[in-house]
Protein backbone atom coordinates (compact mmCIF):
# COMPACT_ATOMS: atom_id res chain seq x y z
CA UNK A 1 0.00 0.00 0.00
CA UNK A 2 2.62 2.51 1.09
CA UNK A 3 4.63 1.44 -1.92
CA UNK A 4 1.70 2.40 -4.15
CA UNK A 5 1.47 5.82 -2.55
CA UNK A 6 5.17 6.38 -3.04
CA UNK A 7 4.83 5.33 -6.66
CA UNK A 8 1.95 7.74 -7.15
CA UNK A 9 4.04 10.56 -5.71
CA UNK A 10 6.97 9.58 -7.90
CA UNK A 11 4.73 9.56 -10.93
CA UNK A 12 3.27 13.00 -10.08
CA UNK A 13 6.69 14.57 -9.68
CA UNK A 14 7.87 13.01 -12.93
CA UNK A 15 5.06 14.80 -14.80
CA UNK A 16 6.71 18.19 -14.54
CA UNK A 17 5.28 21.67 -14.25
CA UNK A 18 1.96 21.26 -16.13
CA UNK A 19 0.82 18.73 -13.50
CA UNK A 20 2.69 19.66 -10.32
CA UNK A 21 2.04 23.39 -10.31
CA UNK A 22 -1.73 23.17 -10.84
CA UNK A 23 -1.86 20.57 -8.05
CA UNK A 24 0.00 22.89 -5.69
CA UNK A 25 -2.35 25.73 -6.66
CA UNK A 26 -5.32 23.49 -5.87
CA UNK A 27 -3.97 22.51 -2.47
CA UNK A 28 -3.01 26.08 -1.51
CA UNK A 29 -6.33 27.34 -2.82
CA UNK A 30 -8.12 24.99 -0.44
CA UNK A 31 -5.89 26.07 2.45
CA UNK A 32 -6.61 29.76 1.83
CA UNK A 33 -10.29 29.03 1.10
CA UNK A 34 -10.43 30.28 -2.45
CA UNK A 35 -13.71 29.65 -4.27
CA UNK A 36 -13.48 26.07 -5.54
CA UNK A 37 -14.80 26.80 -9.00
CA UNK A 38 -12.24 29.51 -9.60
CA UNK A 39 -9.40 27.41 -8.28
CA UNK A 40 -10.22 24.46 -10.55
CA UNK A 41 -10.60 26.65 -13.61
CA UNK A 42 -7.36 28.38 -12.65
CA UNK A 43 -5.44 25.15 -12.21
CA UNK A 44 -6.60 24.01 -15.62
CA UNK A 45 -5.52 27.26 -17.27
CA UNK A 46 -2.16 26.99 -15.61
CA UNK A 47 -1.56 23.55 -17.03
CA UNK A 48 -2.50 24.85 -20.45
CA UNK A 49 -0.20 27.85 -19.97
CA UNK A 50 2.77 25.62 -19.23
CA UNK A 51 2.01 23.42 -22.20
CA UNK A 52 1.84 26.51 -24.42
CA UNK A 53 5.12 27.77 -22.98
CA UNK A 54 6.90 24.48 -23.69
CA UNK A 55 5.57 24.43 -27.24
CA UNK A 56 6.85 27.97 -27.83
CA UNK A 57 10.26 27.24 -26.34
CA UNK A 58 10.50 24.17 -28.56
CA UNK A 59 9.66 26.17 -31.66
CA UNK A 60 12.08 28.98 -30.92
CA UNK A 61 14.98 26.62 -30.27
CA UNK A 62 14.40 24.60 -33.40
CA UNK A 63 14.63 27.83 -35.41
CA UNK A 64 17.27 29.70 -33.47
CA UNK A 65 19.62 26.84 -32.62
CA UNK A 66 20.94 26.26 -36.16
CA UNK A 67 21.24 30.02 -36.76
CA UNK A 68 23.24 30.50 -33.55
CA UNK A 69 25.58 27.67 -34.59
CA UNK A 70 26.10 29.30 -37.99
CA UNK A 71 26.85 32.67 -36.39
CA UNK A 72 29.40 31.08 -34.10
CA UNK A 73 31.00 29.12 -36.93
CA UNK A 74 31.20 31.99 -39.39
CA UNK A 75 31.90 35.04 -37.25
CA UNK A 76 32.88 33.66 -33.88
CA UNK A 77 29.87 35.49 -32.48
CA UNK A 78 29.16 33.24 -29.59
CA UNK A 79 25.72 33.81 -28.18
CA UNK A 80 25.71 30.63 -26.15
CA UNK A 81 22.85 31.82 -23.93
CA UNK A 82 19.37 32.63 -25.20
CA UNK A 83 17.24 35.21 -23.41
CA UNK A 84 13.86 33.50 -23.17
CA UNK A 85 12.18 36.49 -21.58
CA UNK A 86 10.46 36.95 -18.25
CA UNK A 87 7.30 35.07 -19.22
CA UNK A 88 9.37 31.92 -19.74
CA UNK A 89 11.66 32.72 -16.84
CA UNK A 90 8.80 33.05 -14.38
CA UNK A 91 7.44 29.78 -15.81
CA UNK A 92 10.71 28.06 -14.91
CA UNK A 93 10.42 29.47 -11.38
CA UNK A 94 6.77 28.48 -11.01
CA UNK A 95 7.75 24.96 -12.04
CA UNK A 96 9.61 24.65 -8.72
CA UNK A 97 7.17 22.51 -6.68
CA UNK A 98 7.29 24.76 -3.59
CA UNK A 99 7.19 28.11 -5.46
CA UNK A 100 3.51 28.87 -4.86
CA UNK A 101 3.75 27.88 -1.20
CA UNK A 102 6.84 30.08 -0.76
CA UNK A 103 4.99 33.08 -2.20
CA UNK A 104 2.00 32.47 0.06
CA UNK A 105 4.35 32.27 3.07
CA UNK A 106 6.06 35.53 2.04
CA UNK A 107 2.72 37.33 1.93
CA UNK A 108 1.58 35.95 5.27
CA UNK A 109 4.94 36.87 6.85
CA UNK A 110 4.62 40.30 5.28
CA UNK A 111 1.27 40.83 6.96
CA UNK A 112 2.83 39.93 10.32
CA UNK A 113 5.64 42.45 9.74
CA UNK A 114 3.05 45.10 8.91
CA UNK A 115 0.92 44.24 11.94
CA UNK A 116 3.96 44.56 14.20
CA UNK A 117 5.07 47.80 12.54
CA UNK A 118 8.41 46.49 11.29
CA UNK A 119 7.50 47.44 7.72
CA UNK A 120 4.68 49.60 6.41
CA UNK A 121 4.23 47.96 3.04
CA UNK A 122 2.15 44.93 2.18
CA UNK A 123 3.36 43.44 -1.08
CA UNK A 124 0.25 41.99 -2.68
CA UNK A 125 1.89 41.60 -6.08
CA UNK A 126 1.69 37.79 -6.00
CA UNK A 127 3.14 37.14 -9.43
CA UNK A 128 6.27 39.27 -9.06
CA UNK A 129 7.37 37.41 -5.96
CA UNK A 130 8.89 34.97 -8.42
CA UNK A 131 12.17 36.89 -8.48
CA UNK A 132 12.76 36.04 -4.80
CA UNK A 133 11.88 32.42 -5.51
CA UNK A 134 14.20 32.48 -8.52
CA UNK A 135 17.27 33.33 -6.43
CA UNK A 136 16.11 30.89 -3.76
CA UNK A 137 15.75 28.16 -6.40
CA UNK A 138 19.15 29.01 -7.88
CA UNK A 139 20.70 28.76 -4.42
CA UNK A 140 18.96 25.48 -3.62
CA UNK A 141 19.66 23.69 -6.89
CA UNK A 142 23.27 24.86 -7.06
CA UNK A 143 24.33 24.65 -3.40
CA UNK A 144 21.80 22.17 -1.99
CA UNK A 145 21.61 24.22 1.20
CA UNK A 146 18.10 24.95 2.47
CA UNK A 147 19.51 27.30 5.12
CA UNK A 148 21.11 29.55 2.53
CA UNK A 149 18.10 29.21 0.24
CA UNK A 150 15.82 30.56 2.96
CA UNK A 151 18.31 33.27 3.97
CA UNK A 152 18.69 34.49 0.38
CA UNK A 153 14.92 34.64 -0.03
CA UNK A 154 14.24 36.38 3.26
CA UNK A 155 16.98 39.00 2.95
CA UNK A 156 16.20 39.84 -0.67
CA UNK A 157 12.47 40.04 0.08
CA UNK A 158 12.90 42.07 3.28
CA UNK A 159 15.23 44.62 1.67
CA UNK A 160 12.73 45.06 -1.17
CA UNK A 161 9.97 45.78 1.34
CA UNK A 162 12.16 48.31 3.15
CA UNK A 163 12.98 49.97 -0.16
CA UNK A 164 9.26 50.22 -0.92
CA UNK A 165 8.74 51.94 2.44
CA UNK A 166 11.63 54.27 1.74
CA UNK A 167 10.39 55.23 -1.73
CA UNK A 168 6.76 55.76 -0.76
CA UNK A 169 6.97 59.57 -0.28
CA UNK A 170 8.45 60.16 -3.72
CA UNK A 171 6.06 57.79 -5.54
CA UNK A 172 3.16 59.57 -3.98
CA UNK A 173 4.54 62.98 -4.97
CA UNK A 174 5.77 62.11 -8.46
CA UNK A 175 2.73 60.31 -9.83
CA UNK A 176 -0.72 61.71 -9.67
CA UNK A 177 -2.07 58.56 -8.07
CA UNK A 178 -5.82 58.13 -7.89
CA UNK A 179 -5.63 56.65 -4.39
CA UNK A 180 -3.41 57.07 -1.39
CA UNK A 181 -1.09 54.51 0.03
CA UNK A 182 0.30 52.99 -3.16
CA UNK A 183 3.95 52.08 -3.30
CA UNK A 184 5.94 49.81 -5.58
CA UNK A 185 7.44 46.52 -4.44
CA UNK A 186 8.64 45.46 -7.87
CA UNK A 187 12.16 44.41 -6.83
CA UNK A 188 13.54 44.53 -10.39
CA UNK A 189 12.93 48.27 -10.66
CA UNK A 190 12.89 49.76 -7.15
CA UNK A 191 16.32 48.47 -6.16
CA UNK A 192 17.76 50.79 -8.84
CA UNK A 193 16.36 53.88 -7.14
CA UNK A 194 19.38 54.69 -4.92
CA UNK A 195 21.69 54.56 -7.93
CA UNK A 196 19.19 56.60 -9.91
CA UNK A 197 19.26 59.33 -7.26
CA UNK A 198 23.06 59.32 -7.17
CA UNK A 199 23.37 59.55 -10.96
CA UNK A 200 20.92 62.43 -11.01
CA UNK A 201 23.24 64.35 -8.68
CA UNK A 202 26.20 63.41 -10.87
CA UNK A 203 24.58 64.62 -14.11
CA UNK A 204 23.59 67.84 -12.35
CA UNK A 205 27.25 68.59 -11.81
CA UNK A 206 28.40 68.04 -15.40
CA UNK A 207 28.12 71.01 -17.78
CA UNK A 208 26.27 70.43 -21.09
CA UNK A 209 24.79 67.11 -19.91
CA UNK A 210 23.17 69.03 -17.08
CA UNK A 211 21.02 70.96 -19.56
CA UNK A 212 19.93 68.27 -22.00
CA UNK A 213 16.19 67.62 -22.18
CA UNK A 214 14.41 65.44 -24.73
CA UNK A 215 10.85 65.75 -25.83
CA UNK A 216 8.84 62.58 -25.31
CA UNK A 217 6.10 63.33 -27.81
CA UNK A 218 8.33 63.23 -30.87
CA UNK A 219 10.11 60.12 -29.60
CA UNK A 220 6.94 58.11 -29.41
CA UNK A 221 5.90 59.22 -32.88
CA UNK A 222 9.23 58.51 -34.52
CA UNK A 223 10.25 55.32 -32.74
CA UNK A 224 6.93 53.85 -31.63
CA UNK A 225 7.36 50.73 -33.78
CA UNK A 226 10.24 49.58 -31.58
CA UNK A 227 7.70 49.02 -28.86
CA UNK A 228 5.76 46.53 -30.99
CA UNK A 229 6.94 43.01 -30.08
CA UNK A 230 5.78 41.56 -33.40
CA UNK A 231 7.85 44.02 -35.36
CA UNK A 232 10.86 43.82 -33.06
CA UNK A 233 10.76 40.04 -33.14
CA UNK A 234 10.66 40.03 -36.90
CA UNK A 235 13.54 42.47 -37.10
CA UNK A 236 15.71 40.54 -34.64
CA UNK A 237 14.98 37.27 -36.43
CA UNK A 238 15.83 38.80 -39.77
CA UNK A 239 19.00 40.39 -38.43
CA UNK A 240 20.24 37.14 -36.90
CA UNK A 241 19.19 35.27 -40.04
CA UNK A 242 21.14 37.62 -42.30
CA UNK A 243 24.29 37.33 -40.17
CA UNK A 244 23.94 33.57 -39.84
CA UNK A 245 23.00 32.54 -43.37
CA UNK A 246 23.87 35.19 -45.94
CA UNK A 247 26.66 35.02 -48.50
CA UNK A 248 27.02 38.01 -50.75
CA UNK A 249 25.01 37.96 -52.98
CA UNK A 250 22.58 35.78 -51.02
CA UNK A 251 20.95 32.79 -52.65
CA UNK A 252 17.20 32.29 -52.67
CA UNK A 253 17.51 29.53 -50.09
CA UNK A 254 19.48 31.81 -47.77
CA UNK A 255 16.91 34.57 -48.05
CA UNK A 256 14.10 32.17 -47.26
CA UNK A 257 16.00 30.79 -44.23
CA UNK A 258 16.43 34.31 -42.87
CA UNK A 259 12.79 35.22 -43.54
CA UNK A 260 11.53 32.05 -41.95
CA UNK A 261 13.60 32.79 -38.85
CA UNK A 262 12.19 36.33 -38.79
CA UNK A 263 8.61 35.07 -38.79
CA UNK A 264 9.34 32.40 -36.19
CA UNK A 265 10.85 34.90 -33.75
CA UNK A 266 7.97 37.29 -34.37
CA UNK A 267 5.50 34.46 -33.70
CA UNK A 268 7.33 33.65 -30.47
CA UNK A 269 7.19 37.27 -29.31
CA UNK A 270 3.50 37.52 -30.14
CA UNK A 271 2.38 34.35 -28.37
CA UNK A 272 4.75 34.31 -25.40
CA UNK A 273 2.62 36.86 -23.50
CA UNK A 274 -0.48 34.76 -24.13
CA UNK A 275 1.17 31.74 -22.52
CA UNK A 276 2.29 33.85 -19.56
CA UNK A 277 -1.19 35.28 -19.27
CA UNK A 278 -2.69 31.80 -18.87
CA UNK A 279 -0.29 31.04 -16.04
CA UNK A 280 -1.08 34.34 -14.31
CA UNK A 281 -4.82 33.77 -14.80
CA UNK A 282 -4.33 30.39 -13.19
CA UNK A 283 -2.88 31.91 -10.06
CA UNK A 284 -5.39 34.78 -9.87
CA UNK A 285 -7.89 32.98 -7.59
CA UNK A 286 -5.07 31.91 -5.26
CA UNK A 287 -3.54 35.39 -5.26
CA UNK A 288 -6.98 36.81 -4.40
CA UNK A 289 -7.55 34.34 -1.62
CA UNK A 290 -4.16 34.99 -0.02
CA UNK A 291 -4.67 38.75 -0.23
CA UNK A 292 -8.12 38.52 1.35
CA UNK A 293 -6.76 36.14 3.99
CA UNK A 294 -4.11 38.63 5.14
CA UNK A 295 -6.01 41.91 4.75
CA UNK A 296 -8.98 40.56 6.73
CA UNK A 297 -6.68 39.90 9.66
CA UNK A 298 -5.20 43.40 9.79
CA UNK A 299 -7.92 45.60 11.18
CA UNK A 300 -7.17 49.24 11.72
CA UNK A 301 -3.49 49.54 10.91
CA UNK A 302 -2.69 51.79 7.99
CA UNK A 303 -0.25 50.38 5.48
CA UNK A 304 0.99 50.97 1.96
CA UNK A 305 -0.03 48.61 -0.76
CA UNK A 306 2.93 47.27 -2.77
CA UNK A 307 2.29 46.85 -6.49
CA UNK A 308 4.03 46.17 -9.78
CA UNK A 309 5.94 49.05 -11.46
CA UNK A 310 3.63 48.34 -14.40
CA UNK A 311 0.98 50.54 -12.78
CA UNK A 312 3.26 53.57 -13.35
CA UNK A 313 4.36 53.10 -16.93
CA UNK A 314 1.57 55.14 -18.46
CA UNK A 315 3.64 58.27 -17.80
CA UNK A 316 5.03 59.58 -21.11
CA UNK A 317 8.68 59.48 -20.06
CA UNK A 318 8.39 55.76 -19.29
CA UNK A 319 6.68 55.03 -22.58
CA UNK A 320 9.44 56.88 -24.45
CA UNK A 321 12.19 55.06 -22.56
CA UNK A 322 10.47 51.73 -23.12
CA UNK A 323 10.57 52.38 -26.85
CA UNK A 324 14.16 53.62 -27.06
CA UNK A 325 15.76 51.04 -24.77
CA UNK A 326 14.78 48.27 -27.18
CA UNK A 327 17.23 49.14 -29.99
CA UNK A 328 19.80 50.25 -27.41
CA UNK A 329 19.67 46.91 -25.60
CA UNK A 330 20.02 45.09 -28.90
CA UNK A 331 23.11 47.12 -29.82
CA UNK A 332 24.62 46.61 -26.38
CA UNK A 333 24.22 42.85 -26.79
CA UNK A 334 26.63 42.93 -29.73
CA UNK A 335 29.08 45.46 -28.32
CA UNK A 336 29.28 44.52 -24.67
CA UNK A 337 32.50 42.71 -23.77
CA UNK A 338 31.86 39.36 -22.12
CA UNK A 339 28.23 39.17 -23.19
CA UNK A 340 27.04 35.67 -24.06
CA UNK A 341 23.33 36.35 -24.21
CA UNK A 342 21.32 36.84 -27.37
CA UNK A 343 18.50 39.23 -26.41
CA UNK A 344 15.14 37.90 -27.43
CA UNK A 345 12.19 37.49 -25.10
CA UNK A 346 12.97 40.49 -22.91
CA UNK A 347 14.43 42.94 -25.38
CA UNK A 348 11.17 44.55 -26.49
CA UNK A 349 8.97 44.57 -23.42
CA UNK A 350 11.06 44.53 -20.27
CA UNK A 351 12.97 47.75 -19.86
CA UNK A 352 9.91 49.96 -19.84
CA UNK A 353 9.26 48.51 -16.35
CA UNK A 354 12.83 48.13 -15.11
CA UNK A 355 13.87 51.68 -16.03
CA UNK A 356 11.05 53.31 -14.08
CA UNK A 357 13.18 54.13 -11.04
CA UNK A 358 16.24 55.38 -12.84
CA UNK A 359 13.99 57.78 -14.75
CA UNK A 360 11.60 59.10 -12.12
CA UNK A 361 14.52 59.64 -9.76
CA UNK A 362 15.97 61.87 -12.50
CA UNK A 363 12.88 64.07 -12.62
CA UNK A 364 11.53 62.17 -15.61
CA UNK A 365 14.37 63.43 -17.80
CA UNK A 366 14.37 61.01 -20.72
CA UNK A 367 17.96 61.71 -21.72
CA UNK A 368 19.21 60.90 -18.23
CA UNK A 369 16.99 57.85 -17.96
CA UNK A 370 18.45 56.51 -21.19
CA UNK A 371 22.00 57.34 -20.18
CA UNK A 372 21.54 55.52 -16.87
CA UNK A 373 20.06 52.51 -18.67
CA UNK A 374 22.67 52.33 -21.38
CA UNK A 375 25.65 52.85 -19.08
CA UNK A 376 24.65 50.70 -16.15
CA UNK A 377 21.30 48.98 -16.02
CA UNK A 378 21.29 47.22 -19.39
CA UNK A 379 24.93 46.04 -19.37
CA UNK A 380 24.48 44.72 -15.81
CA UNK A 381 21.35 42.88 -16.92
CA UNK A 382 23.27 41.17 -19.71
CA UNK A 383 26.19 40.18 -17.49
CA UNK A 384 24.15 38.85 -14.62
CA UNK A 385 21.60 37.30 -16.94
CA UNK A 386 24.41 35.39 -18.69
CA UNK A 387 25.99 34.46 -15.36
CA UNK A 388 22.72 32.94 -14.16
CA UNK A 389 22.37 30.57 -17.12
CA UNK A 390 24.00 27.53 -15.41
CA UNK A 391 21.64 27.91 -12.44
CA UNK A 392 18.75 28.30 -14.86
CA UNK A 393 19.70 25.10 -16.66
CA UNK A 394 19.90 23.10 -13.43
CA UNK A 395 16.62 24.58 -12.28
CA UNK A 396 14.81 23.78 -15.53
CA UNK A 397 16.19 20.24 -15.60
CA UNK A 398 15.40 19.51 -11.96
CA UNK A 399 11.85 20.84 -12.04
CA UNK A 400 10.69 19.12 -15.20
CA UNK A 401 10.48 22.34 -17.18
CA UNK A 402 10.62 20.83 -20.64
CA UNK A 403 13.49 22.10 -22.74
CA UNK A 404 13.84 20.67 -26.23
CA UNK A 405 16.68 18.30 -26.84
CA UNK A 406 19.84 20.02 -27.99
CA UNK A 407 18.65 23.39 -26.71
CA UNK A 408 21.47 25.75 -25.83
CA UNK A 409 21.86 27.54 -22.52
CA UNK A 410 18.92 29.58 -21.37
CA UNK A 411 18.48 32.58 -19.12
CA UNK A 412 16.75 35.95 -19.22
CA UNK A 413 17.61 39.62 -19.04
CA UNK A 414 15.00 39.89 -16.35
CA UNK A 415 16.92 38.01 -13.66
CA UNK A 416 19.92 40.17 -14.50
CA UNK A 417 18.09 43.27 -13.36
CA UNK A 418 18.43 42.43 -9.66
CA UNK A 419 22.13 42.59 -8.76
CA UNK A 420 21.19 42.45 -5.09
CA UNK A 421 19.59 39.01 -5.39
CA UNK A 422 22.53 37.88 -7.50
CA UNK A 423 24.97 39.10 -4.83
CA UNK A 424 23.21 37.09 -2.11
CA UNK A 425 23.32 34.04 -4.35
CA UNK A 426 27.06 34.53 -4.98
CA UNK A 427 27.79 34.85 -1.27
CA UNK A 428 25.92 31.63 -0.52
CA UNK A 429 27.83 29.87 -3.29
CA UNK A 430 31.03 30.72 -1.45
CA UNK A 431 29.83 29.74 2.02
CA UNK A 432 28.54 26.37 0.85
CA UNK A 433 31.88 25.56 -0.73
CA UNK A 434 30.53 25.62 -4.29
CA UNK A 435 31.92 29.00 -5.25
CA UNK A 436 35.40 30.46 -5.14
CA UNK A 437 36.73 33.45 -3.25
CA UNK A 438 36.02 35.48 -6.37
CA UNK A 439 32.29 34.76 -5.98
CA UNK A 440 32.42 36.07 -2.43
CA UNK A 441 34.20 39.25 -3.55
CA UNK A 442 31.63 39.85 -6.31
CA UNK A 443 28.74 39.31 -3.92
CA UNK A 444 30.12 41.43 -1.10
CA UNK A 445 31.12 44.27 -3.44
CA UNK A 446 27.64 44.52 -4.93
CA UNK A 447 26.03 44.52 -1.49
CA UNK A 448 28.55 47.08 -0.20
CA UNK A 449 28.05 49.44 -3.14
CA UNK A 450 24.29 49.11 -2.84
CA UNK A 451 24.34 49.81 0.90
CA UNK A 452 26.77 52.73 0.53
CA UNK A 453 24.79 54.41 -2.25
CA UNK A 454 21.60 53.93 -0.31
CA UNK A 455 23.26 55.47 2.76
CA UNK A 456 24.38 58.53 0.76
CA UNK A 457 20.87 58.95 -0.62
CA UNK A 458 18.95 57.94 2.49
CA UNK A 459 17.15 61.27 2.85
CA UNK A 460 16.64 61.84 -0.83
CA UNK A 461 13.08 60.48 -1.39
CA UNK A 462 11.67 62.85 1.22
CA UNK A 463 13.63 65.88 -0.06
CA UNK A 464 12.74 64.96 -3.60
CA UNK A 465 9.06 64.71 -2.73
CA UNK A 466 9.26 68.21 -1.25
CA UNK A 467 10.95 69.53 -4.40
CA UNK A 468 8.32 67.90 -6.60
CA UNK A 469 5.41 69.21 -4.59
CA UNK A 470 7.00 72.63 -4.23
CA UNK A 471 7.29 73.13 -7.97
CA UNK B 1 -37.46 32.03 -10.30
CA UNK B 2 -39.72 33.21 -13.07
CA UNK B 3 -39.20 36.85 -12.26
CA UNK B 4 -35.48 36.38 -12.42
CA UNK B 5 -35.64 34.94 -15.88
CA UNK B 6 -37.81 37.78 -17.06
CA UNK B 7 -35.44 40.34 -15.61
CA UNK B 8 -32.48 38.78 -17.38
CA UNK B 9 -34.37 38.89 -20.63
CA UNK B 10 -35.20 42.53 -20.30
CA UNK B 11 -31.54 43.22 -19.47
CA UNK B 12 -30.49 41.54 -22.68
CA UNK B 13 -32.19 44.26 -24.64
CA UNK B 14 -29.74 46.70 -23.19
CA UNK B 15 -26.78 47.55 -25.34
CA UNK B 16 -23.78 45.35 -24.85
CA UNK B 17 -21.02 47.33 -23.17
CA UNK B 18 -17.56 47.04 -24.65
CA UNK B 19 -15.13 47.36 -21.79
CA UNK B 20 -11.41 47.54 -22.19
CA UNK B 21 -9.38 46.32 -19.21
CA UNK B 22 -5.76 47.45 -19.42
CA UNK B 23 -2.53 47.31 -17.47
CA UNK B 24 1.11 48.07 -18.18
CA UNK B 25 2.03 44.81 -19.83
CA UNK B 26 -1.43 43.65 -20.81
CA UNK B 27 -0.53 40.43 -19.04
CA UNK B 28 -0.24 40.50 -15.30
CA UNK B 29 -2.31 42.93 -13.30
CA UNK B 30 -5.17 43.06 -15.80
CA UNK B 31 -5.33 39.27 -15.64
CA UNK B 32 -5.32 39.33 -11.85
CA UNK B 33 -8.21 41.80 -11.53
CA UNK B 34 -10.18 40.26 -14.40
CA UNK B 35 -12.31 37.93 -12.24
CA UNK B 36 -13.18 40.77 -9.83
CA UNK B 37 -14.13 43.13 -12.64
CA UNK B 38 -16.20 40.42 -14.29
CA UNK B 39 -18.04 39.82 -11.04
CA UNK B 40 -18.80 43.52 -10.57
CA UNK B 41 -20.22 43.77 -14.07
CA UNK B 42 -22.30 40.60 -13.65
CA UNK B 43 -23.69 41.88 -10.37
CA UNK B 44 -24.77 45.05 -12.13
CA UNK B 45 -26.72 42.96 -14.61
CA UNK B 46 -24.87 44.40 -17.57
CA UNK B 47 -24.36 42.69 -20.89
CA UNK B 48 -20.71 43.17 -21.49
CA UNK B 49 -17.63 42.10 -23.31
CA UNK B 50 -14.22 42.59 -21.69
CA UNK B 51 -11.27 43.21 -23.95
CA UNK B 52 -7.99 42.81 -22.13
CA UNK B 53 -4.73 44.37 -23.18
CA UNK B 54 -1.91 46.81 -22.63
CA UNK B 55 -2.68 50.52 -22.60
CA UNK B 56 -1.08 50.80 -26.03
CA UNK B 57 -3.74 48.45 -27.43
CA UNK B 58 -6.65 50.79 -26.71
CA UNK B 59 -6.26 52.60 -30.01
CA UNK B 60 -6.68 49.29 -31.85
CA UNK B 61 -10.24 48.79 -30.70
CA UNK B 62 -13.30 50.67 -31.85
CA UNK B 63 -16.35 51.81 -29.87
CA UNK B 64 -15.10 51.13 -26.36
CA UNK B 65 -17.64 52.29 -23.75
CA UNK B 66 -15.37 52.25 -20.75
CA UNK B 67 -11.70 51.84 -19.93
CA UNK B 68 -10.78 50.08 -16.72
CA UNK B 69 -7.12 50.47 -15.87
CA UNK B 70 -4.53 49.59 -13.28
CA UNK B 71 -2.12 52.03 -14.95
CA UNK B 72 -2.40 55.56 -13.72
CA UNK B 73 -2.04 58.13 -15.12
CA UNK B 74 -2.84 56.89 -18.61
CA UNK B 75 -0.87 58.42 -21.50
CA UNK B 76 -2.18 61.66 -22.88
CA UNK B 77 -3.23 60.23 -26.24
CA UNK B 78 -5.50 57.75 -24.44
CA UNK B 79 -7.02 60.47 -22.28
CA UNK B 80 -7.63 62.52 -25.41
CA UNK B 81 -9.80 59.76 -26.87
CA UNK B 82 -12.44 60.92 -24.42
CA UNK B 83 -13.50 57.45 -23.31
CA UNK B 84 -14.58 57.29 -19.65
CA UNK B 85 -11.88 55.82 -17.43
CA UNK B 86 -12.15 54.08 -14.08
CA UNK B 87 -8.96 53.24 -12.19
CA UNK B 88 -9.36 49.81 -10.61
CA UNK B 89 -6.05 49.61 -8.76
CA UNK B 90 -7.78 49.70 -5.38
CA UNK B 91 -9.23 46.25 -6.11
CA UNK B 92 -5.82 45.02 -4.96
CA UNK B 93 -6.61 46.54 -1.59
CA UNK B 94 -9.89 44.67 -1.54
CA UNK B 95 -11.83 47.90 -1.98
CA UNK B 96 -14.52 46.55 -4.26
CA UNK B 97 -17.25 48.98 -3.19
CA UNK B 98 -15.76 52.23 -4.51
CA UNK B 99 -14.69 50.61 -7.76
CA UNK B 100 -18.15 49.12 -8.21
CA UNK B 101 -19.72 52.50 -7.61
CA UNK B 102 -17.42 54.26 -10.07
CA UNK B 103 -18.02 51.66 -12.76
CA UNK B 104 -21.80 51.77 -12.40
CA UNK B 105 -21.79 55.57 -12.41
CA UNK B 106 -19.81 55.69 -15.64
CA UNK B 107 -21.91 53.02 -17.33
CA UNK B 108 -25.17 54.74 -16.44
CA UNK B 109 -24.13 58.00 -18.07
Amino acid sequence: MSQTIINVFKWVFAQGAPVIVPISVLILGLVFRAPKKGIFAGALRMGVGFTALFALVGIIFSALGPAANEMAARFGLSFSVTDLGWPTQSGIVFAIPWSMAAIAVFIVLNSILVATGIVNTLNVDFNNHWIFVFYMGATLYITGSWVFTILVGLIFWFVSLKMADWLYPMIDAYYDMPMEGITITHAYSILWAPIGFLLDKLWDSIPVIRDIQWDHESIKEKWGFFGEPVFMGWLIGLFVGVIAYFDWPPTGAQISSALSLAFTVSFFMLLLPRAAELIVAGMAPLSDAVRIFVTKRMPGRKFHLGLDAAVLVGAPEHVAIGVLTTPIAFLIAFLLPGNKMLPLGDVAGLFIFICVFITNTNRGNIFRGLLNSALILIPVSFWIGSAMSPANMVMANSTGFALPEGAGLISSLCVGTTPFGFALYKVSEFFTGIGSFKDLVIGISIIAVFAFVWYLMRNRPKEYAKELLGE
Amino acid sequence: MKTMIRRNKSKEKKDKKRIMLVCGSGMVSSTLVYPMVEEILKEGGYRFEIIKGGFNDIKNHASINLILTTVSPLPKEVVEMGIPVVVVTSLFRGDKESVRENIYTELKK
